[in-house]
């Protein structure tokens, strides 16, 4: 029973100082910055879907999907009711980087709906002192997150 | 004694993880948004060798010449009904669209015009969610 209780103490200690130290990274060595979107493909979508049958749990999913049927489906499939739609929407944008001074061009995916258009603005995660690098899971619309000044 | 210490660790990094995961999963707000359009569609399912593939939408008439016409597998034809919401995201204040499923957002159906509450998040302009 000990040991059991020292194993999950361990786990969870690992997983909250790997978490936190990925938080704590973005935190201090990452900055918002403003971005302008240049361009937005077409999205590529996934649902999937849990369902818990009393004791044993039945996992659906479907990858690379039209979005529209996606969409329909989390709302009216037997299997995918209630279920999770994930985009993946390439995004072009450029941006200013502080570090060097220069206008760079960089490329995520947005694993959400994404509705600003191309000459529309988002604040992106840019490294705080490495030229060119970026957070890309970061991104935010909120342009008010921006510091003052920045 | 060591066992409570272990137990309240466990329990700080569990409440830890769960506060992490509560602010990553992002801030929602409810928004009022309008039925711009609704649009009725059908999808065919198809269950073949213990898969489901699914068709695209198409008009539901198009949708049943499609399923007769398929070689003979288990099919089922779907009714779907799309609606298209406008709203002011509280990301940004500006207008967003939506097209979600009618199901999801209201248990009755919708007319264009129609104003409903959703969850819009308040980093991201295009998430949305039923109340």
């Amino acid at each position: 029973m000990a040991v059991k209780l020292y194993a999950a103490a361990g786990i969870a200690l690992a997983m909250t100082g790997l978490i936190g130290g990925v938080e704590v990274n973005n935190l201090l060595n990452y900055r918002y910055t403003r971005a302008t979107v240049l361009d937005v493909s077409p999205p590529k979508c996934s649902v999937s879907n849990e369902k818990w049958y009393v004791v044993f749990r039945r996992k659906t999913s479907i990858s690379s999907i039209d979005c529209a049927t996606a969409e329909m489906l989390v709302g009216y499939d037997d299997d995918m009711k209630g279920g999770e739609v994930a985009y993946d929407q390439p995004v072009k944008v450029s941006y200013l980087d502080a570090v060097d001074g220069k206008t760079k061009e960089h490329v995520f995916h947005a694993r959400e709906r994404f509705v600003v258009q191309p000459g529309g603005q988002i604040l992106i995660r840019t490294h705080k002192s490495k030229p060119g690098v970026v957070n890309s899971g970061q991104w935010t619309e909120d342009l008010s997150r921006l510091a003052p000044g920045a | 004694m060591s066992q409570r210490i272990l137990l309240g660790v466990i329990a700080l990094c569990v409440a830890a993880l769960g506060g992490w995961y509560f602010v990553r999963s992002g801030r929602s707000a409810t928004v009022e948004a309008r039925v711009v359009s609704v649009s009725q569609q059908c999808y065919l399912r198809f269950e073949r060798d213990g898969a489901t593939r699914y068709s695209k939408l198409a008009p539901c008439e198009a949708a049943k010449a499609a399923a007769q016409a398929a070689p003979s597998t288990t099919k089922a034809l779907r009714l779907t009904r799309a609606v298209e919401l406008l709203y002011v995201s509280p990301a940004n204040g500006a207008v967003a669209r939506a097209t979600v499923a009618e199901s999801t957002v209201s248990s009755s159906p919708l007319k264009e015009g129609d104003v409903i509450r959703i969850r819009a998040k308040t980093d991201r302009a295009g998430v949305v969610s039923a109340l």
